[in-house]
């Protein structure tokens, strides 16, 4: 039995091919003729400091951190190459800190001033807000505003600087 | 109705197969057994014998669900031929009512919870992600197929045969019900184990600790394999007890196999066959027995090592890459994987009781309070089956170290329980007392309000296990990610490859998904994705070598610094100049590097993309070299590379005409030149052209919103969205 079974392992390796040492050139790739040029970020990541750049009003500075504190009427632009099928997309937080003190929120969204949505936040937490915006609002190769706003400020209790909520990602997708 | 009678059909089908070939096999042993310990015993070493021959049908490409029906039928009738049925042992003598009482309850209950959960539809992580995803596919293709791309397919999976077997009928729920089997096999024999010593109160307590724990019960619900390795481990450590009791018993064939199958249902549980030699040599000193243990371990464990071998080069694959070297792993991500496992990322591993026992999330479930006091079973040293539990329990805990999440103290799980309640027995109103406080804090709804983040389960899905509630709506509901599944199902044609940076719930789609970590190719292809947007992988370091212009056969790379960290070394191109004039990389030209020989073209291909690295730390001895075929006037090189090569240095020397090495240069300058422009659309081209036809980014994915911001500068088409992940189609006209 003990024979039979190291006989076949034996085999088993033996039957392997020892990996190849020596390789011939590959083919050769050739560089991309006109490559489209990546025209600008229109989605805005909050983990990344480039993110700072594109901030218009009441979002606070890259402090290493995704998410960043908002004041009222926070807003970025983006620049974008086609107006079809775009989406605004939005994720944000309402955190437990400041709805323990206002309550549900109720955070509206715009594109280009156009009110585009709202959503009520009846409890804390992470939120997704999309939706398809009118090509007709939007601006070809030049620059676009993305907002939103929150109805009811938190009050800081100890220096009462006013927060709105959180926001780590705003801009258009497709 | 019909998917609950096929979930049902498919495990009890598969169970009993198992139990009429462990009933055949322990037959011959001539061994006395109680009921309970032939049912359980019976099913677990069957779970043995027919793992091994659904192994063999996959080999032979023979996997159809009549196969396996015909051969479950066929062994079913040769059981009931040899009248394997009409003997099931005796009665054990009956317990006390409160015994009785003390036992059933919170068995009843917590058996009901853990039943339906199994029959439910499957959402476990690792159970949709990888175990019965293999399954699945497996079952499509009637065998073994030949996955380079997935880690997890080298692992051994002893159970995942058992799966395959029920999933032919039941699919997904079917399989998780042969797992939850295994831990209904394991608590028969715990409680067994206490009535044979003659410490029934022990066996029913150490029973019921492992049962109602959070982790076990989650884990055992769902199709992983962590309950059989208990189930198996407390088999073997049964059959060993027996062996010393009924000195006459033919039992070596057994112990082998269930020693065998530890290594077979998970690589953890290779602790099974020394635990089982080492016992065997202390008892009884002679080397026959040894060696019949041995080989017949040997029928369980060859196999998966062969498939291993065979398919990526390693027998023991993804672990021990550096001493098995292959294209398949690369040693950096073992490395990385291995670093993880010890930590899970814990700042201090003096949290690990408290982690384990209360606070439940850090490493991934919950043990239970109860186990706090796990520090009692020590009294159980004072009896001789108390030292032998503990003592199994020891061996158990060894691969602890190398993983720490909660799931991987469950194979020992049972014998400290077992020794805890040894030492608690005395007092009964105390044993009393801990099992309703376990059974009530273990209860999911009053569990979660002392430990929210916990991986436990949640109520009993009684509709959703009959399904009178469709697993689509309850996925809905309660899975997001199934959602993700259906996008690529839906939008991704048969054939076609899809990269995600992260795990999918492959088991929901027919489609190929290559995780850029699970695999070299995976690791390949998210190296040129994330060359396409992150400057520092970008070829922005050129090391230029000038000499005096030779006459040279060959020229060689070559690392001289031991780096520490994590710091690999690079090569985007092996750029070779006579003269103003780089020399056309000629067919004569022969190429090789070490390590990762296979990979040795990434820096001749001319893409500004694809780099040849060590996969691993740079270490002295490490080389890249070029054969030219013929002598030829060489008085340049350029090594263009990626940043972050910080404490590497290189060498370059030449071989001239006689056969001799020199060193041409140790001091290149170094050069920053810009990267080519479009190196976004090169990425995907490149992965277009190595296979990758898709695309999966989660939102949080490195790379996702500078892909998201501007797709068509990556040559990608967005296919849709689901639970906050995007499809991407690589745009027909990239890779050609």
């Amino acid at each position: 039995m003990c024979r039979l079974l190291l006989s076949s392992f034996l085999l088993v390796l033996w039957s392997c091919d020892r990996p190849q040492e020596w390789y011939a050139p590959p083919p050769q790739r050739q560089p991309i003729r006109n490559p489209h040029p990546y025209n600008v970020t229109y989605l805005v990541d909050f983990g990344s400091p480039e993110a700072d750049a594109h901030i218009l009003r009441d979002i606070h500075k890259y402090d290493g951190s995704a998410w960043r504190w908002t004041d009222q009427h926070p807003a970025v632009r983006v620049k974008i190459r086609t107006i079809e099928s775009r989406k605004y997309v939005i994720d944000y937080t309402v955190p437990d800190i400041t709805f323990k003190d206002t309550g549900p929120v109720t955070i509206s969204f715009y594109v280009n001033d156009h009110l585009l949505g709202s959503e009520r936040s009846d409890k804390p937490g992470m939120r997704h807000f999309e939706k398809p915006v009118p090509p007709g609002w939007l601006i070809l190769d030049d620059t676009n505003t993305l907002g939103a706003g929150i109805d009811k400020m938190w009050v800081a209790r100890g220096d009462g600087k006013l927060f709105g909520f959180i926001i780590s990602r705003i801009g258009l997708t497709q | 109705m019909l998917t609950p009678i096929l979930i049902l059909f498919g495990a009890s089908f598969t169970i009993l197969v198992a139990v009429a070939l462990g009933g055949m096999v322990l037959a011959r042993t001539g061994v006395r057994l109680y009921r309970p310990e032939a049912i359980a015993l019976r099913f677990v070493i069957g779970a043995a014998c027919l793992s091994l021959l659904v192994f063999l049908t996959l080999a032979l490409h023979a996997a159809y669900a009549w196969v396996f029906l015909l051969l479950g039928a066929a062994i079913l009738a040769l059981a009931a031929l040899l009248g394997v049925h009409r003997n099931w042992g005796d009665r054990f003598p009956p317990l006390p009512l409160w015994q009785k009482a003390l036992f059933g309850v919170p068995f009843a209950v917590f058996t009901v919870l853990y039943f339906f959960s199994a029959m439910a539809p499957e959402m476990s992580p690792d159970g949709a992600a990888y175990h019965l995803a293999l399954v699945s596919r497996y079952l499509r293709q009637h065998g073994f197929a030949h996955i380079v791309t997935n880690i997890y397919a080298s692992l051994s999976q002893g159970v995942e045969m058992l799966f395959t077997f029920a999933f032919a009928f039941g699919r997904h729920s079917a399989a998780a019900l042969i797992h939850y089997a295994f831990l209904l096999a394991l608590a028969l024999l715990m409680l067994s184990y206490g009535r044979r010593i003659g410490r029934p109160l022990a066996g029913i307590a150490g029973a019921l600790l492992t049962y109602l724990s959070p982790i076990v019960g989650i884990v055992a619900s769902s199709a992983y394999v962590d309950a059989a390795v208990a189930a198996t481990a407390f088999s073997l450590f049964y059959l060993l007890e027996l062996r010393s009791e009924q000195k006459e018993a033919r039992l070596l064939a057994s112990i082998g196999i269930l020693a065998g199958f530890g290594y077979a249902v998970k690589y953890t549980a290779v602790v099974a066959l020394p635990y089982a030699l080492g016992v065997l040599a202390w008892r009884e000193r002679k080397w026959k027995p040894l060696l019949m243990v041995a080989a017949c371990a040997l029928v369980l464990i060859v196999p998966w090592m062969a498939k291993d071998w065979v398919i990526v080069q390693n027998p023991v694959s993804p672990f021990f890459n550096q001493l098995f070297p292959n294209p398949y792993v690369h040693v950096s991500f073992e490395h990385e994987y291995r670093q993880y496992l010890r930590t899970y990322n814990l700042a201090n591993l003096w949290t690990i009781p408290l982690e384990l026992t209360i606070r439940g999330q850090a490493l991934t479930g919950l043990l239970g309070p109860i186990f706090l006091l796990a520090p009692v079973a020590l009294l159980a040293l004072r009896s001789s089956e108390g030292r032998r539990l503990l003592a199994a329990a020891l061996v158990f805990l060894v691969p602890y170290p190398a993983n720490i999440g909660a799931r991987f103290l469950i194979p020992a799980l049972p014998f400290v329980s077992l020794a805890m309640a040894m030492a608690f027995e005395a007092w009964r109103p105390l044993v009393a007392v801990l099992i309703l406080a376990d059974a009530v804090s273990s209860w999911p709804s009053v569990q979660k309000r002392w430990s929210p983040y916990a991986w436990t389960l949640g109520r009993i899905p009684f509709r959703q296990a009959l399904r009178l509630e469709s697993q689509d709506h309850w996925f809905g509901r309660r899975y997001p990610d199934y959602a993700i599944a259906q996008l690529i199902e839906q939008k991704v044609p048969p054939g076609a490859h899809v990269l995600a940076m992260n795990g999918v719930p492959e088991a929901y789609t027919r489609r190929d998904v290559v995780v850029s970590y699970q695999s070299a190719y995976g690791e390949l292809m998210g190296d040129m994705f994330q060359t396409g947007f992150v400057r520092g992988d970008q070829p922005v370091r050129t090391l230029e070598f000038r000499f005096a212009p030779r006459v040279l056969r060959r020229l060689r790379a070559v690392q001289t610094a031991q780096v520490s960290g994590d710091e690999q070394w690079s090569i985007t191109e092996f750029r070779v100049y006579s003269g103003s004039a780089e020399l056309p990389r000629a067919p004569e030209w022969r190429l090789r590097a070490r390590p990762n020989a296979w990979d040795v073209q990434l820096a001749f291909d001319n893409s500004p993309v694809t780099r040849w690295r060590t996969w691993q730390t740079a270490a002295p001895g490490m080389f890249v070299e070029v054969d030219l075929g013929a002598p030829r006037t060489v008085d340049r090189v350029e090594l263009e590379g990626s940043a972050g090569q910080w404490h590497t240095r290189v060498r370059l020397d030449g071989m001239d005409e006689t056969g001799h090495w020199i060193t041409l240069s140790a001091k290149p300058d170094p050069l920053a030149p810009d990267p080519p422009p479009g190196m976004r659309q090169t990425a995907i081209r490149e992965m277009k052209s190595r296979g990758i036809d898709y695309l999966l980014l989660r939102d949080g994915d490195w790379g996702a919103s500078d892909v998201a911001g501007d797709p068509e500068a990556w040559d990608l088409v967005v296919e849709g969205r689901a639970n906050h992940a995007t499809l991407y189609r690589i745009a027909s006209e990239s890779g050609k």
